[in-house]
């Protein structure tokens, strides 16, 4: 089974660019196995499991994943596609929410 | 005064407060594009500002002929005033809250509505009874531009601080355009207290350049953006 490290662990991503790796990470184990589990997605995201869950419960509440079981939604799969298209409008309107970590 | 030269300028108004109108239109339903993907609080308030902002000039552009009507046009200019300002002060917040948590803004966002939703209401209630005392909306009107003027000034002064500015030369259209809003809002608000016809056509002209410079803000395509599909197209 080949694992696929999204971004590299030390370096600093903002919220937005966290978001879009979790959910990248969700569907690519989904690839490789039937049942994506968070510690696989942890390692693929390289970040700690504390801030996964975290950022799961949001992503959640955003309705871009199902928890149980781990998946991304439509919606999730919409904004992997469009993820550049809201990642510039956040730049240019120059809002800091999502650009820090 | 202010009267006779609204009376005099209508057709420009209206012409003016239509394309003001289909501006924010446009603005709003490209935030509701990327918030139907992304239900983020601070996008809801962006699109909640302009679609004010927005509503305000639609809805006051179909209500030009009640001009005539003293106690209608007044009602009506109390209505613009509070929608727009509200409006900008939705944008305001946005920056103003921009390093909060969702659920903390998320709190002040709904705060916000319901208060847009009481003042609202006290003022239709108040317009449509014969028998409460209307203020004039003249001895205000300056006040409310003001506070335009603090919320766009605000924005200005955030949209400049963009860290990302630094590198990419074409973020400067954001602050550009929010700018010229807040030198339409100053331009309303010499018209407010030295009414001319020709602050009053400036500042209609400036509002509807400031909201065409943010579109062209939103819809400019990244130079990197470009290269990429360049060299996907000789590919």
């Amino acid at each position: 089974m080949k694992h696929r490290t999204i971004s590299q662990p030390k370096e600093k991503r903002n919220k937005l660019e966290l978001y879009n790796a979790v959910l990248d990470a969700i569907r690519n184990d989904l690839i490789d196995n039937k049942t994506p589990k968070p510690t696989r997605v942890q390692f693929l995201v390289g970040t700690s499991y504390d801030k996964l869950i975290e950022y799961l419960d949001e992503l959640e509440k955003k309705k871009l994943v199902t928890l149980k079981p781990l998946r991304v939604t439509e919606k999730g799969k919409k904004f992997l596609q469009e993820y550049d298209k809201i990642n510039e409008l956040i730049t240019k309107f120059g809002v800091k929410f999502l650009k820090e970590e | 005064m202010e009267q006779v030269l609204f009376e005099q300028n209508d057709q420009i108004r209206f012409f003016i407060y239509v394309i003001s109108g289909i501006l924010g239109a446009v603005i709003s339903s490209y935030l509701l594009r990327i918030y139907r993907l992304f239900s983020s609080v601070h996008i809801f308030a962006l699109l909640i500002g302009f679609a004010l902002i927005s509503f305000g000039d639609f809805f006051f552009s179909g209500t030009i002929e009640a001009i005539d009507d003293e106690k209608t046009f007044n009602f009506l200019h109390w209505l613009q005033l509070y929608v727009v300002s509200y409006g900008l002060v939705f944008i305001g917040l946005v920056y103003y809250y921009q390093k909060s948590s969702e659920k903390r803004f998320s709190l002040v966002i709904k705060t916000a509505l319901v208060s847009l939703f009481l003042i609202g209401l006290t003022i239709v209630i108040f317009g449509i009874q014969d028998t409460l005392i209307f203020p004039q909306f003249q001895r205000y009107n300056e006040y409310f531009r003001i506070a335009n003027m603090v919320a766009l000034g605000y924005v200005v002064f955030r949209t400049f601080d963009n860290s990302d500015l630094k590198n990419r030369k074409d973020l400067i259209l954001m602050p550009l355009g929010f700018g010229i809003l807040f030198l339409g809002q100053f331009e309303r608000f010499l018209f407010a207290i030295d009414p001319a016809s020709l602050t009053l056509i400036t500042s209609g002209v400036l509002k509807v350049a400031g909201l065409g410079v943010i579109i062209l803000a939103l819809h400019r395509k990244t130079k990197s953006k470009l290269a990429g599909k360049l060299i996907r197209h000789e590919a």
